[in-house]
């Protein structure tokens, strides 16, 4: 599978979504996990949890998106900090996450065709 | 009138020293000095020597219309030619004053007889008559006219001197009056204080007694007095209490305020003061007070009529004049200067008062803004979130539902999921621009339809509307013609002109019958023009403005779907890009929505 071996974090405070989203991922190849706040997801990537591109919800408890994409972007860590973000948002600051460095901003609900295209050029300019 | 001989028979002394020398010795004695009445005094005193006159005498002219004597005679002066001279000077002096003679040079006077000669020479300077100097000679001098004639002069000259010299010390403490009371008047701690101690600093220097009275509701009401004698100031804030002037006109006080205008009594007779008082204990504080002379003039502060300054003379004998009108107007002034003082920090009270109301007010509005903006802000976050990520979760199940069901083999069973899930997708599709539509009507009553702008070509942006509403067109057989320029860029929010366009066409397409639909772009000066044409029902005439508000349709809601939004969120949206929106329609030949979006000059490009 032209996918097999990238592997997406999806960081998504709703259930059904994020396992909608695993689910979909794995089937088109991905290897894919998730974690329901900004704050788990900084913590796990901080640990070595490995990820090629990241899909943000930024909406969410705990540690919102912008927060989360705002603190990633700054990590010492120069990869974490170069990390491609997909934003996936129903509503919400657009156009702060798009000047923090957001790959591509996608409204919810968000056609999952696009999503995977956009997901497939994340990979490719990441690898 | 006789003539003197002008060869007279001097006598020795003077002879001896020549008549310049005497004239010298004459403008020596007379000095500078600073008061008319030493100077006459003077004068007499040194020209009888001078011209060897056994008497002479230096009338003075008074300012208020009397005359002075200042005399100075030898033993040898006696009888008739004195008391002539004397009445000449007087009369000389009198009518100086009341007419300032324009008479020049000498007159000599009769009689000259056995009992000697006089001369009457008036005195004057810079055309102004002084007064008069008068000479009596004995029976056997002759006097010496040249030399009276030049002595005149010194004299007129010693006494203009002494005149400045005492108007200028008059005045010297009038300014000095005036300057305390400026003084006075630039502290200003309180109204009341102030202006009394203003009325006090006339007494005495300016007149023996002074009150001030305000003007308020149509009544005078004393707020200051003072008298040289402090025993009888009581008298002044009893003839001073509350008065209404019209009942007392012929007060001086009263008549400022009824007339504006200073009011002068030089004198008060007995009439004019009877005529002041509006009762018998007003007469009895009169004749108690007796005053001989009154001035009083208005206190205006803005144009407006504030107060009433008055003096007065009681018992100095001195008489107020014209003369004194200027310094009383002026000390009017500096009351109305405390007056307007404590009219303007009245009013900064009140507008401070106001301002830290208005403030409060504005800080609390502030808040309440701040927390209303705050709960809207939450309210459409929370409504877009709440109501998208079911949309969401059911979206992306049913999309992936789909991909997973076109990976199937193909069986009826596959078709007829398929069918299923595409109807599925259409329902959320709609189902989230009516959430779309909501959330927008929100934003637009709250306030909060924001706006990106960024340079962008509208007719790319046409050219990608139109290919994502295709096959909505084709699949109600639509006919969708695009008319564009090859570009049109310009600075406008794209997604809202995106949202705008495709209202106007699943309009055209949902009243169009099916008939063409033309879309078109056209560069004008200033403006981005798109048209959009349909041949449908059209719109009455009576319903073109009403479809642009809110749950208005031209139609009926039993036949065609929606909110009845979309086209007041489409106005909204155009005004808040500063654009326009009209529509053209005639029902049954279709309908022209005509959208204006400003276009700066220099971003026109490519135009049709």
């Amino acid at each position: 599978m032209p996918n097999a071996g990238f592997r997406i974090l999806v960081i998504e405070d709703d259930q059904g979504i994020r396992e909608l989203l695993v689910e979909v991922l794995v089937q088109e190849g991905y290897q894919a996990a998730c974690a329901e706040n900004g704050e788990r997801a900084l913590e796990r990537l901080a640990a070595g949890e490995q990820a090629d591109v990241l899909l943000l919800d930024l909406m969410m408890p705990v540690m919102d998106g912008l927060t989360f994409l705002a603190r990633l972007r700054a990590h010492p860590h120069p990869r974490l900090a170069a990390l491609p973000v997909i934003v996936a948002t129903a509503g919400g600051p657009l156009l702060e996450a798009r000047a923090i460095g957001a790959v591509a901003v996608l409204s919810k609900p968000v056609d999952l065709a696009l999503l995977l295209r956009t997901v497939e050029r994340a990979c490719e300019s990441a690898g | 009138m006789t003539r003197v001989e002008r060869t007279p028979r001097a006598p020795e002394s003077r002879a001896e020293r020549g008549p310049l020398a005497l004239l010298e010795e004459l403008a020596a004695s007379l000095g500078a000095p600073d008061e008319v009445a030493e100077c006459a005094a003077l004068a007499a005193a040194a020209v009888l020597p001078a011209t060897s006159a056994v008497a002479c005498l230096v009338g003075v002219a008074r300012a208020s219309g009397g005359a002075a004597l200042y005399s100075a005679s030898t033993g040898d002066a006696r009888g008739r030619p004195m008391g002539v001279a004397a009445e000449l000077s007087l009369d000389g002096a009198r009518s100086s004053a009341l007419f300032g003679l324009p008479t020049t040079g000498l007159r000599w006077a009769e009689p000259a007889g056995p009992d000697g000669s006089i001369a009457c020479v008036l005195l004057q300077a810079g055309g102004a008559a002084l007064g008069t100097l008068s000479l009596a000679f004995a029976a056997d001098v002759r006097p010496d006219g040249a030399l009276v004639a030049a002595a005149a002069r010194e004299c007129g000259r010693a006494l203009d001197r002494a005149r400045l010299a005492e108007v200028g010390k008059a005045a010297g403490a009038r300014l000095d009056l005036l300057a305390e009371a400026g003084a006075l008047v630039a502290g200003a701690p309180e109204k009341a204080e102030t202006l009394s101690e203003l009325t006090a600093l006339a007494v005495p220097r300016l007149c023996d007694f002074a009150a001030l009275d305000l003007l308020e509701n149509g009544a005078l009401r004393r707020l200051a007095a003072a008298h040289r004698d402090p025993g009888k100031s009581w008298l002044l804030r009893e003839l001073g209490r509350t008065r209404v002037p019209s009942e007392t006109p012929a007060e001086p006080a009263a008549q400022v305020a009824l007339e504006g205008r200073p009011a002068l009594y030089p004198e008060l007779p007995e009439p004019a003061l009877e005529a002041m008082a509006s009762s018998d204990h007003e007469a009895a504080l009169l004749r108690e007070l007796a005053p001989t002379s009154a001035l009083s003039v208005p206190i205006v502060v803005k144009g407006v009529l504030c107060g009433v300054l008055s003096l007065g003379m009681a018992d100095s004998g001195r008489a107020l004049q014209a003369a004194d009108l200027p310094v009383a107007e002026e000390l009017a002034r500096r009351a109305a200067w405390v007056l307007e003082r404590a009219q303007l920090r009245g009013e900064a009270d009140r507008e401070s008062g106001d301002r830290r109301r208005a403030e409060a007010d504005r800080e609390r509005l502030r808040f309440e803004l701040k927390e209303a903006i705050q709960v809207r802000d939450s309210f459409l976050s929370i409504a877009s979130h709440e109501l998208k990520t079911p949309l969401t979760a059911l979206q992306l199940a049913i999309q992936s539902a789909a991909r997973t069901v076109a990976t199937l083999d193909q069986s009826p069973e596959r078709d007829l999921c398929e069918k299923r899930l595409s109807v599925g997708e259409k329902q959320i599709k709609r189902l989230n621009a009516l959430v779309d539509q909501l959330l927008d009507i929100s934003r637009i009553q709250l306030g909060r339809l924001e706006l990106h702008p960024e340079e962008l070509d509208l007719c790319a942006l046409i050219r990608e509307l139109a290919e994502r509403t295709a096959g909505e067109f084709q699949s109600a057989g639509t006919e969708l013609t695009i008319r564009l320029p090859p570009s049109l860029v310009g600075c406008w929010d794209g997604d809202r002109i995106d949202q705008v366009l495709s209202n106007l066409l699943s309009n055209a397409l949902k009243y169009g019958a099916g008939k063409p639909v033309l879309l078109e772009v056209q560069a004008l000066p200033g403006l981005a023009r798109i048209t959009v044409r349909d041949q449908g029902i059209g719109i009455a005439p009576e319903h073109q403005q009403r479809i642009f508000e809110r749950f208005e349709r031209a139609v009926s809601s039993r036949h065609y779907s929606g909110f009845g939004l979309g086209l007041w969120i489409v106005r909204r949206i155009l005004d808040a890009l500063a654009g326009s929106i009209r529509v053209q329609s005639e029902p049954g030949r279709g309908s022209v929505f005509v959208v204006d979006l400003p276009l700066p000059p220099a971003r026109a490009r490519g135009a049709a």
